[in-house]
């Protein structure tokens, strides 16, 4: 496996220079308050303006922490309720990354794990977009995100594993443009990557 | 058997600078192993996200219930150099001005940057060689996040005076490895329950069993540091070849009649079964001798790659294999007992 070099400096720092000092504008941390959003019917900015797509890819993925940190508390519960569709309705019609994502907690129901955030105070599962938001095409842009988690691991509710400190996961995310709307294609933290340029606290 | 009839996604874009996960290997390089195909094996690295499996490459590999088998390129298979070397992707495009310092530099000289997207390059290929990174500096210019984003777009071994020569495409890798699957698309192997060779009776099913199942099955290989997968999903549907009769769908092993199940009426009234139970005799009043009915495979079959919008669809002619069925009303054909 391929060691990552020249990161160590970053890697667990959120002091990256001039990063520090920009902000999302209109943006929190759920991603609420996206630019042009609230459902007023208008398309979504295009893959052109990737500034403007930012925010959108934002709330994708602030939807998507929330969502994963309610299923994999309980992945039972997906079998029940709304949380199979609502997570379903961050991707892309047809999703493979959603359908094994899904696939893969129900797994975990079955094995009888579950992950709890291991601090009040941070959530279990926090993916930020580390850098920009580069188009791909019209409707699809590329980003390279991170994932920072804090969880404790419960195997047949008995404690088996916890991350003493944040584990931070970078990767690549692709959102495609579905009828005027955003939507997450997919995300990846491949192997052999540790790491975030903006840290545990993103930009 | 189940072929899983799923979406294919291949939108898993890596980082450009990614396409070393598998260990780096200089730009250009050949692979020293010969082609051959492995035995389906399962996702490799393991998964550093406990959270969410599907985030990991490996993890998707094989995704939708495909069956993964490694593909090792023959040397020499892989023609092109990246058409001139890399490029800064959008370089050109209205609003973005060229970085500075943007190209080749060093891997001392990337390291100041701190970023990621390099790996362990591992020992020289020889005691003068430099590690070499081409960086594009991904300025966008808008307010929110970062003002500063590098890419590492290609990597490799080159002299102190040279960078590597320019590495091959994820198209360039696609064409040796699409052909090398296409060899593997074959047509399918029915074998006729009762048997083609006998006289089928009315109202007796006829089951198709495929001996040559060719489930849903995703293709992959690396070479020069680019990850390149072909999805191929089949279809496998039934012709019974008699008038009227609707096509069936079958999963890629088709059906096999159980002697000591159920009925054969039942068996073949069973879902997904492979089965028709023809209506029409053959031979009489000016039919043919023997229906003309094939198993028909269509291949959906889509690409991808670890790099960045390198990704799409191809298409592969269907395969089919015809049989003769010939149905008599009196011949008794025993496949088993009925009630």
């Amino acid at each position: 496996m391929a060691l990552i070099v020249g990161l160590p400096l970053l890697a667990c720092s959120s002091d990256g220079g001039d990063a520090d000092d920009a902000t999302i504008e209109g943006v929190d941390a759920d991603g609420a308050g996206v630019p042009g959003g609230g459902g007023d019917g208008a398309p979504e900015p295009a893959a052109s303006e990737p500034d403007e797509v930012y925010p959108h890819v934002a709330e994708l993925l602030g939807r998507y922490d929330g969502l994963v940190e309610q299923i994999v508390a309980d992945p039972a519960a997906l079998e029940s309720g709304d949380l199979r569709g609502d997570f379903l309705d961050l991707f892309v019609p047809d999703s493979g990354f959603a359908e094994t994502s899904l696939d893969g907690w129900a797994q975990m129901a079955a094995d009888g794990v579950r992950l709890t955030p291991a601090s009040p105070d941070h959530p279990l599962n926090f993916t930020y977009i580390d850098g920009g938001v580069r188009a791909l095409g019209d409707d699809e842009v590329v980003f390279r995100h991170c994932t920072v988690q804090r969880y404790v691991r419960h195997d047949d509710d008995r404690e088996t594993d916890r991350t003493a400190e944040p584990l931070l996961l970078p990767g690549t995310g692709t959102a495609v443009r579905v009828d005027g709307e955003w939507r997450l294609a997919e995300l990846t933290t491949p192997p052999g990557l540790t790491g975030c340029t903006h840290g545990s606290e993103g930009p | 058997m189940n072929h899983h009839r799923t979406t294919a996604t291949v939108g898993a874009l890596l980082l450009a600078g990614t396409a070393l996960l598998a260990g780096p290997t200089p730009a250009g390089a050949t692979p020293a192993t010969p082609a051959a195909s492995s035995a389906p094996t399962a996702p490799g690295a393991p998964c550093p996200n406990q959270v969410n499996g599907a985030q990991c490459p490996e993890a998707g590999a094989g995704r939708g219930g495909r069956v993964v088998v490694t593909v090792e390129l023959p040397a020499g298979s892989v023609q092109g150099g990246g058409g001139g070397g890399p490029t800064c992707p959008s370089a050109d495009e209205e609003g973005r001005e060229p970085g500075e310092g943007e190209g080749w530099m060093t891997y001392d000289e990337w390291r100041e940057l701190n970023a990621p997207g390099v790996y362990d390059p591992g020992p020289p290929p020889s005691d003068d060689a430099v590690y070499w990174v081409f960086a594009c500096l991904m300025r966008s210019g808008f307010e929110m996040g970062v003002d500063f984003d590098w890419w590492a777009v290609e990597q490799g071994w080159g002299t102190p005076d040279e960078p590597p020569e320019a590495g091959p495409t994820a198209t360039d890798i696609l064409e040796p490895l699409w052909a090398h699957v296409q060899g593997l698309l074959l047509p399918p192997a029915p074998v006729l329950q009762p048997d083609e060779d006998v006289r089928s009776n009315l109202k007796i099913p006829t089951f198709v069993a495929i001996t040559n199942p060719q489930p849903a099955t995703e293709y992959r290989t690396t070479y020069a540091g680019i990850t390149v997968w072909i999805t191929v999903d089949p279809t496998v549907t039934l012709h019974p070849g008699e008038p009227g009769a609707a096509a069936v769908a079958c999963d890629d092993d088709g059906t096999t009649y159980d002697p000591a199940g159920t009925p054969p009426r039942d068996q073949a009234a069973a879902d997904g079964a492979c089965a028709h139970t023809y209506e029409r005799r053959t031979g009489v009043r000016g039919r043919p001798a023997a229906w003309t009915g094939d198993v028909t495979i269509t291949w959906d079959v889509a690409w991808g790659s670890s790099e960045p919008g390198q990704s799409g669809t191809l298409t592969a002619d269907p395969s089919v294999t015809t049989f003769q069925r010939i149905v008599d009303e009196t011949q008794v054909v025993n496949t088993g007992s009925e009630d």
